[in-house]
């Protein structure tokens, strides 16, 4: 569904991407693993065409997403963005309701509204805070906001930035989970980029490994303990020696 | 050496700057007139802009009514000129201090909050969210905002005038012994339509300056706090020069 080759991508000088290949097929849960600042967000980001890169393809159901259709392309994705990105100045119920709000589908404000509550509950929200603004709720409901408005319009493919980045370990499963029953019941692919290997173990149904601006290692989550990848070892592991280096 | 390599870069960035501002003039002018329209936000900036700035402009405009009456009063009587008070004070305002106090102060209430509003939405990845939820910043934040400056300048500055005048003439009756029949009809009279019209040009053209230059430093701004402030100070500051420039240019061509 999902097809990079040989991506590259640097900022002034600095290589962040120095050729990513990966294969993601439709329906699976891929989580990308790796140090912070090795590139999963910028990666994230050439795939959803918010950051041009500079060399090689990326292929989205066998169309290269630099010769994107503005209008359509982005109506198959939903992403949750590391600090949830809703917008402050519109309530809950209309930042979950945006895309659906904004399109050219005629839809009602009421409908709308009754959308937005159905997607709350689905994420264990309780729709007195329809009316809220962002500023008043805390960041694990924002999170779940997020999550809600990322699957409002139904997408095919859902991205994970960070999911659970600044939130207390028990909040942290909750979003885990939420995010494993949506993959599962939507039947959706879906792409994480994480470094909590807890969160890995429950999203993923394939890991892949980046490190160096290059996949080390991709496989089923059930290979992952016994990968034989010294890379994928320290970092599961968190040790402070082997292969991967520590300066950042 | 090193200076002659200074001023060669300083001009290198200041004609890419010059030449991405024209590339976002285009881009919105391509977006201006393609579906989809947001009228509601249309409708939030034009209060926000509008609406919301009023008390500032009334206040700015009357005070400088008032102190411009004082000072021809005080010029004039130097050679008995005491009476052209009521002339120069409207046609000072209309045609120069209205369009170019209010667009100034334009460019610090609303250029400011319109700059630090859209680096916050970038730093916050509010822009890319926008993005992604099949929505163009550029039609949704930037058009919205920088059409409801060029409608509702002029409207703002024609308030400014009259206020302005309004102060002149408090000022001209209660402090210095004008009579208030022959002062408004010394104002009707001297006014003439290329007057106003000239002002309501200025106006609209200072309102696409200030909207413009708030919504590019918001979306070419750097990441962080940093980056929001220096998109503020940097929006505010090329607003002001592009104005009082646009002003220069304006009164020559209209004059």
């Amino acid at each position: 569904m999902i097809l990079l080759e040989g991506v590259k991508k640097s900022f002034g000088n600095k290589q962040i991407l120095a050729g990513v290949d990966l294969n993601i097929n439709a329906g699976s849960s891929l989580v990308i693993i790796g140090r912070s600042g090795t590139g999963k967000s910028v990666l994230i980001k050439c795939i959803l065409a918010l950051e041009k890169y500079d060399e090689g393809k990326i292929h989205i159901k066998g169309v290269e997403n630099r010769n994107k259709n503005n209008k359509t392309f982005y109506d198959q994705f939903g992403m949750l963005f590391q600090g949830g990105a809703l917008f402050d100045s519109i309530p809950i119920w209309e930042n979950i309701s945006f895309r659906l709000l904004q399109s050219n589908q005629k839809i009602s404000r009421s409908d709308a509204k009754q959308i937005a509550s159905e997607k709350l509950k689905l994420v264990g929200l309780n729709t007195e805070i329809m009316d809220l603004h962002p500023s008043e709720l805390s960041g694990g409901m924002q999170k779940r906001v997020a999550l809600a408005r990322a699957i409002a319009g139904d997408p095919k493919i859902i991205f994970f930035d960070e999911p659970t980045t600044g939130l207390d370990p028990i909040m942290a499963n909750v979003i885990n989970r939420l995010i494993r029953k949506i993959v599962v019941e939507m039947g959706v692919t879906a792409i994480t980029i994480t470094h909590d290997i807890n969160s890995t173990r429950i999203i993923a149904d394939d890991v892949a490994m980046l490190d160096s601006g290059k996949i080390q290692w991709t496989g089923k989550i059930n290979q992952l303990d016994k990968s034989e990848n010294q890379m994928v070892d320290q970092f599961i592991n968190g040790l402070t020696e082997g292969p991967i280096s520590n300066n950042y | 050496m090193i200076f002659i390599r200074r001023i060669g870069k300083t001009t290198l960035n200041a004609l890419s700057s010059i030449g991405r501002v024209f590339l976002f003039i285009i881009t919105i002018l391509k977006n201006l007139l393609t579906r989809p329209f947001y009228f509601k936000e249309l409708g939030h900036s034009l209060l926000n802009i509008g609406y919301f700035s009023l008390p500032v402009v009334g206040l700015t405009t009357f005070f400088t009514g008032g102190a411009l009456a004082l000072q021809i009063y005080a010029g004039g009587a130097r050679f008995n000129a005491e009476a052209v008070v009521p002339q120069i004070v409207a046609i000072g305002l209309v045609r120069e201090l209205g369009p170019v106090l209010v667009g100034l102060m334009i460019a610090a209430r609303v250029t400011s909050s319109i700059a630090a509003e859209i680096a916050t939405m970038k730093v916050t990845e509010q822009l890319n969210a926008l993005k992604t939820l099949s929505t163009d910043p550029i039609k949704y934040l930037v058009i919205p905002r920088v059409l409801a400056a060029v409608i509702v300048l002029p409207i703002l500055v024609c308030v400014g005038n009259t206020i302005g005048i309004f102060g002149g003439y408090m000022v001209s009756t209660r402090a210095l012994d004008f009579n208030w029949i022959s002062y408004l009809q010394s104002t009707v009279n001297f006014l003439e339509l290329s007057d106003i019209t000239s002002s309501l040009i200025k106006a609209s053209v200072f309102g696409g300056i200030a909207s413009l230059m708030g919504c590019y430093f918001g979306i070419h701004s750097g990441q962080g706090a940093r980056g929001v402030g220096e998109a503020t100070r940097s929006s505010v500051e090329a607003a002001a020069i592009f104005i009082l420039v646009a002003n220069f240019v304006l009164t020559g061509a209209l004059f």
